[in-house]
């Protein structure tokens, strides 16, 4: 009887709290998120994910930038979740610390490096895409 | 369709090994086992040939990674097409035909709810989360786009594709996958769940040939309902993976310590092979694994201790053969592990670790005693382990604790070996997840030490 009693008590909890944690939304407000998700179509979703200014900025660079170039990320939190999802969304262009032909600077409205030419998205996005001039792009 | 198509080529491989052992070694296996074990095996044998692959430079295409399923599948229809009445072998034994009380009704509803929960959370999601971005999923879209050219993804930078450090089992099955799917990163993301599925059908398996079907429902259900496992079986991250491999691994040891059959300790150690695919960690699993059977040779006598060294000695075997090819790229492609090791580890790195272990035991009670991630699973393994003190080092209960023992020191360890800057920071970001891996195991524990008392009660009998 008593070991019977002390089950239901511990399986009652463990179902309260399983309960409780699957209903509440997590910080990152997970069911609002998942609303969206299901509403909307992938490339839709793959930009509410990345923020719609990251994402067209990340476009913009991409179709600047030939196939399989090599790129710099400036001022993205190194291995921030921004910096990671950005070069998970630029392959198969590449990520290379240095000498690139293109640099990707974050949250600039001007920036001067020399060798450099500066393009700038044509509506207000939040980056530089900087290319090497011997490139001739 | 081509999702499914790409799980049934993975099922079909393993699934010919497991019809091989139920033909050739009289193995006796539910539906459930043969169904969930296929798919095991049947990844870790598709990664091994993908590295093969990679290594002779045979480019992953659908023609090229179809070969081997369609070989097998047809070996298999061969074998049991105009053959119907063996089809059934697997299913033989562990059928149960009593009829289902309430208990165990509610149990497996609620079972199927977590699994379609889980499901629903995962479905619509694109690739996100840190480490799938920054490693496990990234790798696996270099390697689908370099068709699995493994020379020119390891001559990329590591600002590129991630550190190499890591195994690539999970990348490779992504990529796997993404041949099929032609790239569809939210299919891509549906393995997860499948491996979740998967792992909760085998554990389930597992647990019946040692317990009643109310109680492994039971432990089913407490297991999969923990959010930090359903937490990481919606991204990709190998800790769920490593998890499975291990936590089932182990299980198959002590039915094999139970029952002193040879093909459970076979697959016990293709298991542990595989799981040193997935993640480093597995090292001291399967480091844990072989000391445990040494122990388990030298607690015998005569003949039988014989036996089982040799199946020590057989074990060593395959988790090497296992091996052999991700050892020929890690030694071909230079990769090493600048992270964590005892080489360049310096003394005043090693004592300034030490003194991050305050830190380590702060972070534990944390994960321990908060119920946001763990519900209370282990509060009740630390009251079961202190009500059951003495049962503890008894019978096969004795290599489970010893086996828990090992890990939560080998872990420790390498904590102190860790030649990252910032440990607490290392230490925050990793120790809910290590706890994962041992879970299982863990729960394997309290499910031991619980049975006679849980089969006391009326609805487990």
């Amino acid at each position: 009887m008593k070991k019977q009693l002390i089950f239901k008590i511990i399986l009652s909890v463990w179902i309260v709290l399983w309960i409780f944690f699957l209903a509440r939304e997590d910080k990152d407000g997970q069911y609002r998120m998942l609303k969206y998700f299901y509403t909307h179509d992938p490339q839709e979703r793959i930009q509410y994910l990345l923020g719609d200014d990251l994402h067209d900025f990340l476009v913009f660079c991409k179709a600047n930038i030939s196939h399989g170039d090599e790129y710099e990320l400036i001022d993205f939190e190194n291995s921030s979740i921004t910096h990671v999802r950005a070069r998970y969304f630029l392959w198969p262009l590449k990520n290379l610390k240095g000498n690139s032909d293109y640099k990707i600077v974050l949250d600039k409205k001007n920036v001067d490096i020399p060798g450099y030419r500066v393009v700038k998205p044509k509506s207000a996005l939040p980056g530089l895409l900087l290319i090497k001039e011997e490139t001739g792009r | 369709m081509s999702f499914i198509l790409s799980l049934f080529l993975l099922w079909i491989t393993g699934a010919f090994l497991v019809l091989f052992f139920v033909k050739r070694q009289r193995y006796c296996c539910s539906m459930s086992e043969f169904l969930s074990l296929s798919f095991f095996l049947g990844t870790g044998i598709t990664v091994y040939y993908m590295f093969i692959f990679g290594l002779l430079g045979v480019s992953y295409c659908i023609k090229n990674l179809s070969i081997i399923p369609a070989a097998l599948s047809v070996l298999i229809l061969s074998r049991y097409l105009f053959k119907t009445g063996r089809i059934s072998e697997p299913g033989t034994r562990g059928v149960h035909s009593e009829p289902w009380n309430l208990t165990e009704k509610l149990l497996l509803t609620g079972i199927i709810f977590q699994f379609l929960w889980v499901i629903f959370l995962a479905f619509p999601v694109p690739v996100q989360a840190h480490d799938a971005v920054a490693n496990y999923a990234l790798k696996a879209k270099i390697l689908f786009t370099l068709k699995g050219n493994f020379t020119e993804m390891f001559s990329l930078s590591e600002d590129a594709a991630g550190h190499f450090v890591h195994p690539l089992w999970l990348s490779v099955i992504v990529s796997w996958v993404n041949t099929f799917t032609g790239g569809d990163e939210f299919l891509a993301n549906m393995i997860m769940p499948t491996i979740y599925i998967m792992f909760g059908i085998l554990l389930y398996s597992l647990f019946r040939k040692i317990f009643n079907r109310a109680y492994s429902l039971l432990l089913l259900f407490a297991f999969i309902t923990i959010h930090q496992i359903s937490n990481y079986s919606g991204i990709i991250y190998a800790d769920l993976p490593l998890t499975a491999f291990t936590t089932c691994a182990f299980v198959y040891f002590i039915l094999y310590i139970k029952n002193e059959n040879e093909t459970q300790m076979l697959i016990s150690s293709i298991l542990f092979g595989f799981s040193l695919l997935i993640k480093n960690e597995a090292l001291i699993f399967v480091g844990g694994y072989l000391f445990l059977f040494f122990i388990y040779a030298i607690k015998n006598n005569g003949l039988k201790r014989k036996l089982i060294f040799r199946n020590l000695i057989s074990a060593i075997a395959v988790i090497l053969a296992i091996n052999v090819p991700w050892l020929i790229i890690k030694i071909v492609h230079g990769i090493s592990n600048q992270y964590i090791g005892l080489t360049g580890l310096t003394a005043d790195k090693f004592f300034e670790n030490v003194r991050h272990i305050p830190v380590l035991l702060n972070s534990f009670q944390q994960e321990v005693f908060g119920p946001k991630k763990w519900n209370i699973f282990w509060i009740l393994v630390i009251a079961g382990g202190i009500w059951k003190r003495r049962m503890l080092w008894k019978d096969e209960i004795f290599y489970i604790t010893l086996y828990l023992v090992i890990l939560m020191a080998g872990y420790v360890a390498g904590y102190m070996v860790v030649k990252v800057h910032n440990l607490y920071f290392y230490i925050n970001t990793t120790l809910s997840r290590f706890m994962i891996h041992f879970s299982g195991i863990t729960l394997l524990l309290l499910a031991f030490l619980s049975a006679k008392d849980i089969r006391e009660l009326e609805s487990f009998k």
